[in-house]
């Protein structure tokens, strides 16, 4: 049903009280209480008979429970080479801390949308200044405060480790976990590894540190040597957020969240000059690692309209 | 209360033209009238109500309208003018940016019948630091040559034009950032702008490669997402 119109009557017209009564009739059809037939602000949620949004909700715990830093904590370490392994997050004892919704799964249907949020808290560490090794990515040249001006070599900053979502849509086992849509597991660009800017639908970047002049730019130029200083961001906690609309139905199983890196920014050299993120094995040592304590990952499943 | 009906029915009764259609005029002007407060609690199911009457979500994830070819990306500042270091993002630098709001996103959400509209936009961006401390730029007790040169990246969400929810937003060189925020708004179409403001170039700030005189990458917002959703009363 859908805007009701039922034509007057005309005069000298013999009715009935039948007729009368199918003008009430015609609000007891099913969405006759529509906008066409009603004003909009008449309903409001406690009128219906069953929650009309979400469908369904779950929160789960990420890492190692707790709200103090000391151990158990778990780590992840900066890739060496490839090819890339990604690291789900875990507890201390090696299990992995995931979203997992029973053996019938949410069954996402078109009309609905999966939100995703999730938080860990963690610290990145580092050991010397790895952002200045010789071939790490995002070096540049300044001239330097020596006369005639010389040249400095310093660091963009440009560094960071990716944590982005897996969901499993093939068996409540949950062993085949790949990347939520829009976001890529990594992948050959060019002579490097990494990712397209463009399918981080469900990625964090974190950074590992900060390098600053530390007051020594002057003018545009650094002190000769001069490289500026790293800073350790200490323990905070990054976040992120998904939300995808499948167009057909899709049984949704398991979600975790994994850790890789060290990544650094850079473009194509040809064709659209598309950005992406790239593994930088040039910084990657085991003394550049992640240790991560605890967070929370929570989906909601709901309609979109 | 208000009343249903001018007089009963009753069978074969014969009534009037006129008198039929007052009593349907007047049906119909009661029920469009009829107050939330009027009907009882549970009394309706969904199968009664259309899309989107109670409420709308709007997803952009990635962001792909309002900037051509977004994917995610703001890609208004990765045009010729935005060459940058190889190993950089194409991006703003201080050759195409002096300062000011940057729209990044604007898409108009429709249908939407008035009532609360969240926002909410999660993302990833990179940010120039490492002069964020220089000698002129310097907060050291004795020789605070008192100028801020602050490298964060300020986010915006506008309705209509009009500024909703505003923050200082991140400040670590590769960072990820959410910034939300809800009003009400009339109802007809809203035209929803997402926008950044990097920090404008510092007194002791380098701008490009001294050696390839590539200009160096200021600021880049990707990886971006927005979820909205109306909520109508």
């Amino acid at each position: 049903m859908s805007r009701i119109i039922r034509a007057p009557v005309d005069a000298g017209q013999v009715i009935t009280a039948t007729d009368l009564n199918n003008t009430y009739n015609d609000y007891n059809q099913p969405t006759a209480l529509q906008a066409d037939n009603t004003r909009d602000q008449a309903f409001d949620l406690p009128h219906f008979q069953n929650v009309v949004i979400i469908k369904n909700t779950q929160l789960n715990a990420l890492g190692n429970t707790g709200m103090l830093h000391s151990a158990p904590v778990t780590t992840v370490a900066s890739e060496l080479a490839a090819p890339i392994v990604v690291h789900p997050v875990q507890d201390a004892a090696g299990t992995e801390t995931r979203m997992s919704f029973g053996a019938n799964g949410w069954v996402l249907v078109a009309g609905d949308c999966l939100r995703v949020w999730w938080n860990l808290s963690l610290k990145c560490y580092y050991t010397g200044s790895p952002w200045d090794n010789a071939s790490a990515l995002g070096r540049y040249n300044i001239p330097s405060d020596t006369s005639p001006p010389g040249n400095v070599v310093i660091t963009d900053g440009f560094h960071c480790w990716l944590a982005y979502l897996q969901w499993d849509i093939t068996s409540a086992a949950l062993t085949n976990f790949v990347a939520v849509p829009g976001q890529s597991d990594p992948t050959t660009i060019g002579a490097y590894e990494g990712f397209y800017t463009q399918f981080l639908n469900g990625g964090t970047v974190i950074s590992p540190w900060t390098v600053s002049s530390y007051a020594f730019a002057n003018n545009g130029v650094m002190p000769a040597g001069n490289k500026g200083v790293g800073f350790n961001h200490e323990w905070f906690a990054p976040y992120g957020m998904f939300v995808h609309a499948p167009s057909g139905q899709v049984t949704v199983y398991g979600i975790r969240l994994v850790i890789t890196g060290i990544l650094h920014s850079g473009h194509l050299a040809s064709g659209d000059q598309e950005n992406v993120l790239i593994y930088d094995y040039n910084v990657g040592d085991k003394d550049q690692y992640i240790e991560y304590k605890g967070g929370r990952i929570s989906a909601v499943h709901q309609r979109l309209a | 209360m208000k009343q249903w009906t001018q007089h009963d029915a009753r069978s074969n009764q014969t009534v009037e033209s006129g008198q039929f259609n007052a009593e349907q005029q007047a049906a119909r002007s009661m029920i469009a009238g009829l107050d939330r407060s009027q009907f009882p609690e549970g009394c309706l199911t969904n199968a009664q109500v259309t899309s989107a009457a109670l409420h709308q979500c709007y997803i952009f994830s990635p962001w792909d309208t309002g900037v051509t070819g977004a994917l995610g990306e703001q890609t208004v500042r990765r045009a010729a003018d935005a060459e940058t270091l190889p190993e950089q993002f194409r991006a703003v630098n201080y050759q195409n940016y002096g300062s000011g709001w940057i729209t990044a996103f604007e898409t108009t959400l429709q249908p939407f019948k008035g009532g609360n509209l969240l926002t909410e936009w999660y993302g990833n961006c990179a940010i120039q630091t490492f002069f964020n401390w220089t000698q002129r730029a310097s907060f050291i007790a004795g020789t605070s040559k008192g100028v801020a040169n602050e490298k964060f990246l300020g986010l915006r969400i506008l309705y209509n034009g009009v500024v909703i929810a505003e923050r200082i937003g991140p400040a670590k060189p590769m960072d990820h950032f959410s910034i939300s925020g809800s009003q009400q708004v009339p109802s007809g179409p809203v035209i929803l702008t997402l926008q950044f403001k990097p920090q404008a170039a510092g007194p002791d700030d380098a701008v490009q490669d001294q050696a390839t005189n590539d200009f160096i990458c200021q600021a880049h917002l990707f990886g971006n997402r927005v979820f909205a959703i109306g909520r109508f009363r």
